[in-house]
């Protein structure tokens, strides 16, 4: 194909200096370089923080009698699903499920004998759990949920509990202390178990940490005399099927007799949507600030290379040429040095950014959270797309005012330029 | 004889911040098809005011221009525009060539928004580019050519839109004397090959002599103006003429 005059003209004026040009680049591509590192930076604490919250509690998908939402804070146990086996059956054999594991939680006290404590009782099926908190697809990240001191639950365990570490540490309580379990049944009578610290358990979520405790779903029932179970909580292969399986088990619940309501992940991750919005507009303020820095740094050097022009613009006006196709001139001069830009800017940060995760960045906590992390840059093609439609964008409003400039030039003046 | 430029009562008044300048007082001419038109006068004295104010480049203040009997004054830059592009071409004194674009696309460049046929546009490019015996340098970049290849370059630029008038701001005078003549000679060349109005403005006696006719500017207004006389152009235009005058002249200035 043959390239327009036009374009070969815009390239090889682009081109026609060029130190001027490589600066005027290099600043678009720093621009570029700083949105994909930042960005990156931001998308993988999103992403880990996610899978952190998914793995460590939540899972992608939680399945609970219609109602439970709304009201069950105030009455737990009267949205229990009392024949799960069904639901648990058929949502398994949807496709991209990994495991669904049943909860029910409740609240109680418990006491050392010195110290009694509110907490947050969660039964569960220890085997189930287990392989929630595994962590595969997070490099250097292992469960969502790890064991500080002691052992976690097993399938054998009976009467044991695992405590949350601010839990653990309010009650001063340690593995091997025996402890008294107070709760109400479903009935609603008093009902108390002895049971016995076996681990102290952290998560992502300190919040979690200092009020939960954990015990084997089996005894959790027997304590408030109960089959139910409130909660299933499902796993996907990976977080991004989460919104097409819910689709599934939406269509698979409404055949059922119980009435059932389910929820995903980013409905319940309160604290992580705060923070992705919190972030957001920070990296929108980032962008804005790159955006206007990028301008600033090229518009000078676009205004010389147009100035130094003028009497070549004034013999292109001589010859018929409009104002409007001066303007078209150099907005694309404008347009080609943005794109340049960008690419550059998207090569050099990719790499950039596959240097920098090769290492690491190590983090301290987040708030709210126990444990610092490794941060890494994570590219995503959204990443790519923002950052080159800045570099384009820089580049053609710095030369929007130059062009506009050259192209309300008197030709007479123009033509006197030296 | 065909008049293709009027100028009635032309005047123009430049503003240097608060001082008025006359620059051109009452011009009153008549240019015709097929003339080889000089406007002489010492610098300052109007004669690029002039033509550029031909040239549809610039409004006079007071006064009309017609080109073909069309009135070009008063318009928007988009209409000059166009009245440019179908019916003007520029030869400037410093060449302005495109210094990005090789003497090949330089001359390509005018013709793009008014032949949209390639073929047409390469046939015609390739024929301009030989009447100015530039057709081995087609693919040379200006800092590459001579100055009078420049403006050869320049030349072959104007004439590829087939313009009615080509207008030069002292074509030669950036140009050595040998260098400058030969230019002339392909700009007299042309004129007499396609009959292309070229009203060139100079102060070099060497090429008034080339006119057909002179009109002469000074402190912007016309100081001798000779109507055209198809009958006598022969002879005094011939270079006989011209020589026997030559000394006259001179003593005129």
């Amino acid at each position: 194909m043959k390239i327009p005059i036009s374009i070969k003209l815009a390239l090889r004026n682009v081109f026609r200096n060029k130190i001027r040009t490589l600066i005027t680049l290099a600043a678009i591509a720093f621009g570029s370089v700083s949105i994909i590192i930042a960005g990156g930076f931001f998308e993988d604490t999103f992403m880990q923080m996610r899978e952190a919250v998914i793995h460590s509690h939540l899972g992608h998908i939680q399945v609970y009698r219609k109602g439970y939402m709304d009201h069950g804070s105030s009455a737990p146990f009267d949205y229990l699903i009392e024949a799960p086996d069904k639901v648990i059956e058929e949502i398994k054999a949807l496709d991209h499920v990994k495991l669904i594991t049943p909860r029910i939680s409740f609240s109680g006290m418990i006491s050392t004998g010195d110290n009694t404590v509110a907490v947050f009782c969660e039964g569960v099926d220890p085997v189930g759990e287990l392989i929630l908190n595994k962590i595969e697809t997070i490099k250097n990240a292992e469960t969502g949920l790890a064991i500080q001191e002691g052992e976690n639950l097993t399938k054998e365990d009976q009467m044991a509990v695992i405590l949350g570490r601010g839990l653990a540490k309010n009650l001063g309580a340690k593995p091997g202390d025996s402890l008294v379990l107070l709760t109400n049944t479903v009935g609603g009578s008093l009902n108390a178990f002895d049971m016995n610290v076996k681990g102290i358990f952290f998560t992502a979520s300190k919040e979690f940490d200092d009020r939960a405790l954990r015990l084997p779903i089996d005894i959790a029932g027997q304590l408030i005399r109960t089959k139910g179970i409130q909660t299933l909580v499902v796993l996907l292969d990976q977080t991004e099927n989460t919104l097409s399986v819910k689709e599934n088990i939406l269509k698979t619940i409404q055949s059922m007799d119980t009435e059932l309501e389910i929820r995903i992940w980013s409905q319940l991750a309160d604290f992580y949507n705060k923070t992705v919005e919190l972030y957001g507009r920070q990296f929108f303020i980032l962008k804005l600030i790159i955006t206007i820095i990028v301008i600033l740094s090229i518009f000078n050097t676009i205004n010389m290379a147009i100035w130094e022009r003028t009497r070549e613009i004034g013999t292109i006006m001589a010859m018929g040429y409009k104002k409007t196709d001066i303007m078209k001139l150099f907005l694309a001069e404008g347009f080609i040095l943005g794109i340049l830009g960008g690419i550059a800017g998207i090569l050099i940060g990719t790499l950039l950014a596959w240097g920098i995760s090769f290492f690491g960045i190590p983090m301290p906590p987040p708030p709210g959270a126990t444990v610092g992390w490794t941060a890494f840059i994570k590219v995503v093609p959204d990443l790519l797309v923002s950052s080159m439609m800045i570099s384009v964008s820089a580049s053609l409003l710095s030369s929007v005012y130059p062009a506009f400039k050259a192209s309300n030039l008197m030709i007479t003046d123009a033509l006197r330029h030296y | 004889m065909k008049t293709v430029v009027t100028t009635e009562n032309v005047s123009k008044i430049f503003l240097l911040g608060k001082t008025k300048v006359q620059a051109l007082t009452n011009i009153n001419i008549e240019v015709f098809e097929g003339e080889f038109l000089a406007i002489a006068g010492p610098s300052g004295s109007g004669k690029t005011t002039l033509l550029n104010l031909i040239g549809c480049i610039d409004q006079p203040s007071q006064g009309t221009i017609k080109i073909d009997d069309d009135v070009v004054t008063g318009f928007s830059s988009n209409r000059l525009a166009d009245i440019r592009l179908s019916k003007l071409s520029f030869i400037f004194q410093t060449f302005n060539l495109i210094p990005v674009l090789s003497a090949y696309e330089n001359v390509e460049y005018p013709l793009l928004k008014k032949v949209k046929n390639s073929r047409e546009r390469a046939d015609r490019v390739a024929e301009s580019l030989k009447n100015v015996g530039l057709e081995t340098y087609m693919k040379h970049r200006p800092d590459e050519l001579s100055g009078g290849q420049r403006q050869r370059v320049a030349i072959a630029r104007a004439l590829v839109t087939q313009p009615r008038i080509i207008l030069a701001d002292e074509p030669t005078a950036n140009l050595d004397q040998k260098t400058g003549e030969d230019v002339l000679n392909i700009m007299k060349q042309i004129n007499e090959d396609s009959h292309t109005l070229f009203i060139f403005s100079t102060h070099d006696p060497k090429v008034m002599q080339m006119a057909s006719r002179i009109i002469r500017i000074t402190d912007g207004e016309i100081k001798d103006y000779s109507h055209f006389d198809r009958r006598e152009k022969k002879n005094q235009f011939s270079s006989e003429y011209i020589i026997r005058n030559k000394g006259r002249r001179d003593l005129d200035r």
